[in-house]
C-alpha cells in the first residue's frame, strides 16, 4: 500500500528544531547589534588563516599558481558554503596581488559559484580585466578520477600553495599526500571528522571543522561577520548548558526531558 | 574478466603505480584516460536520470498538462541560464539560476545540519551513565565532549580554566585523529594488498586461485 503524502504545512515534532534556530537567530541579531553600537569582539587567533596571506605571498614571489581546492560536496554541505565565503577572500588577494589561481572543481554547479564569487572579488578589487577565464573549471565528478587529475596537475604545475577547504571525503589524503611530496605550502579546513588526521599529518596549517565555519568571518575581520562568530559560541554555551541540566535532571529521575533534543 | 580484459586492467594499474616514481607519460595517460571515460560516463548518466525523466519524457509522452509544463520549463530555464554564462552578455541572468539554487541549498542545509550535528550529538551525550565499569566510558566521553567544545570557543581566550579545558580538549581530538589514521590506513593497506593479488594472481598467476 503505497504510504501517504504528509501535507502538513507545520510538523510539531520538530518544533524544538525551529526553537534552537530563532535561538540562534536572536544571538545572531544580539550581537550584530552590539556590532553596530560599536562593541569590539575578541577573536583568538586561529593559525591557518593567518597563513593565508602568507601562502598568497609566497606563491606571488615565486611566480607560481595557487591551488583552491573546494572539496567534493554539493551546495547542499555546509562545508562548501563555508568554502565559497574563504575563497571570496583568497580571490580578492589574489586579484590584489596579482597572482594565478587554479581552482580545479568536482561539482559543476560549485564551480558555476566559484567562478561567479572570484570574478566579484576581482571587480571589488578594480581589476577584473586580470581574470583568467578557465582559471576556475570542471575537472570530474568521479572522485578518483578527479584525484587522478589533481595531483597530476601538482606534479606539472607545481603549485606554491595548496588551499584545501570545503568537504573532503577519501580523496583527502591522496591529494594533501601528492601536495606535501611538491614542497607546496598547504593550508586546509574541512569538516569531517574522518578525514581531519590526514590534513592534520600532511598539511602545514589545517582548520579544524568549525574552524572551517569561523574561518569566512575571522578573514573579513568585519564587526558584523565577527558579531556572527561570537552568536556561535553563545549558541555552543547554551547547547553545553542545556546538556549539562538535561543530564542532572536525567540522574535525579526525569530521563523523558532527554526527548526536547530528539527531533522526529 | 576475459584476458584481454585483465591485461588492460593490470597495464592500467601498472600506469597508476608508476606515479610513485614521479610524473610520466604511462601516468598521465591512464590519468586522461580516467578523466575522459569519467565524464562521458557521467554525461549519459546525467542524461538517463536527470534530463530524460524530467525534461524529455514529461512533454513527450501523453498530453502534456499546462501544470506539467510549468513544473518542465521553469527548471528548465533555470539550467539554461546556467548554460548560458558562457556567453559574456548572459552573465547576469545566469546569476539569477545561480542565487537561487543557493538560496534553496542553504535553506535545505541548516536546518538539516542542526538535526544531524547538534541535536543528534547532543541526545546522544544526554543518554544516562552506563552501570558499573561503564560508568567510566560514558563520564570520558562526557568530559572529551565539554573539553573539546571548549576548545571551539573563538571569543574568549584560551586561559585559566577555559584555557586548561581547551588543552585538555584538543588531546582528545589528537587521540581521536591518531585512531581514525590508524583505521584508515589499514583500510588503504588491504585495498592495496587486493590490487597485488590482482596483479600476481589473476594477471601473472604466479599465486593460485582461491
Amino acid at each position: 500500500m503505497p504510504s501517504e503524502l504528509d501535507t502538513r504545512l507545520f510538523d510539531p515534532g520538530r518544533i524544538n528544531l525551529l526553537i534552537g534556530i530563532l535561538l540562534f537567530l536572536a544571538f545572531l541579531i544580539i550581537n550584530m547589534l552590539r556590532a553596530r553600537a560599536g562593541h569590539s569582539f575578541f577573536i583568538r587567533p586561529l593559525a591557518g588563516l593567518q597563513a593565508l596571506d602568507e601562502a598568497i605571498g609566497r606563491a606571488t614571489e615565486m611566480g607560481r599558481p595557487i591551488l583552491y581546492m573546494p572539496g567534493l560536496g554539493d551546495m547542499s554541505e555546509v562545508g562548501t558554503l563555508a568554502s565559497i565565503t574563504i575563497m571570496t577572500r583568497v580571490a580578492r588577494k589574489v586579484a590584489e596581488l596579482g597572482c594565478d589561481l587554479e581552482v580545479p572543481c568536482y561539482d559543476p554547479m560549485v564551480m558555476a559559484i566559484m567562478d561567479g564569487v572570484a570574478r566579484q572579488a576581482y571587480r571589488e578589487v578594480g581589476r577584473e580585466h586580470d581574470y583568467k577565464v578557465g582559471s576556475i573549471y570542471y575537472v570530474s565528478a568521479q572522485q578518483f578520477a578527479y584525484v587522478a587529475a589533481v595531483t597530476g596537475m601538482m606534479l606539472r604545475d607545481r603549485p606554491a600553495a595548496n588551499i584545501y577547504m570545503g568537504s573532503f571525503y577519501a580523496e583527502s589524503l591522496f591529494l594533501a599526500e601528492t601536495g606535501n611530496l611538491t614542497g607546496a605550502i598547504q593550508i586546509a579546513g574541512c569538516d569531517k571528522v574522518t578525514q581531519l588526521p590526514f590534513f592534520v599529518c600532511a598539511c602545514d596549517y589545517t582548520l579544524l571543522g568549525e574552524e572551517l565555519f569561523a574561518a569566512g568571518a575571522y578573514i573579513g575581520r568585519e564587526p558584523v561577520q565577527l558579531a556572527t562568530i561570537a552568536a556561535q559560541d553563545w549558541a555552543k554555551a547554551l547547547a553545553i548548558a542545556v546538556m549539562l541540566i538535561v543530564l542532572l535532571l536525567t540522574a535525579f529521575g526525569h530521563p523523558e526531558l532527554r526527548r526536547i533534543l530528539q527531533v522526529s | 574478466m576475459s584476458p584481454v580484459e585483465t591485461w588492460i586492467a593490470a597495464f592500467l594499474t601498472l600506469c597508476v603505480f608508476s606515479f610513485l616514481y614521479r610524473d610520466n607519460p604511462f601516468y598521465r595517460f591512464a590519468e586522461h584516460l580516467f578523466v575522459g571515460s569519467a565524464a562521458g560516463y557521467l554525461l549519459a548518466v546525467q542524461y538517463q536520470n536527470v534530463i530524460l525523466p524530467n525534461v524529455v519524457l514529461p512533454i513527450t509522452t501523453g498530453k502534456p498538462t499546462p501544470q506539467t509544463i510549468v513544473l518542465t520549463l521553469i527548471p528548465l530555464m533555470l539550467g539554461l541560464l546556467m548554460v548560458a554564462r558562457v556567453s559574456p552578455r548572459f552573465t547576469g541572468p545566469a546569476r539569477w539560476a545561480i542565487a537561487f539554487y543557493v538560496g534553496i541549498y542553504s535553506g535545505i542545509a541548516v536546518p538539516g545540519y542542526m538535526q544531524a550535528q547538534i541535536y543528534a550529538q547532543l541526545s546522544d551525550a544526554v543518554k544516562p551513565f552506563a552501570p558499573g565499569w561503564g560508568a567510566v566510558n560514558s563520564a570520558l566521553v562526557l568530559i572529551g565532549l565539554l573539553t573539546v567544545l571548549a576548545y571551539f570557543f573563538f571569543s574568549a581566550p584560551h586561559q585559566g580554566l577555559h584555557g586548561v579545558s581547551a588543552r585538555v580538549g584538543i588531546w582528545f581530538l589528537m587521540v581521536a585523529f591518531g585512531a581514525s589514521f590508524g583505521y584508515t590506513v589499514m583500510a588503504r593497506v588491504s585495498l592495496l594488498i587486493s590490487r597485488v593479488q590482482f596483479l600476481l594472481r589473476d594477471w601473472l598467476h604466479l599465486i593460485p586461485m582461491s
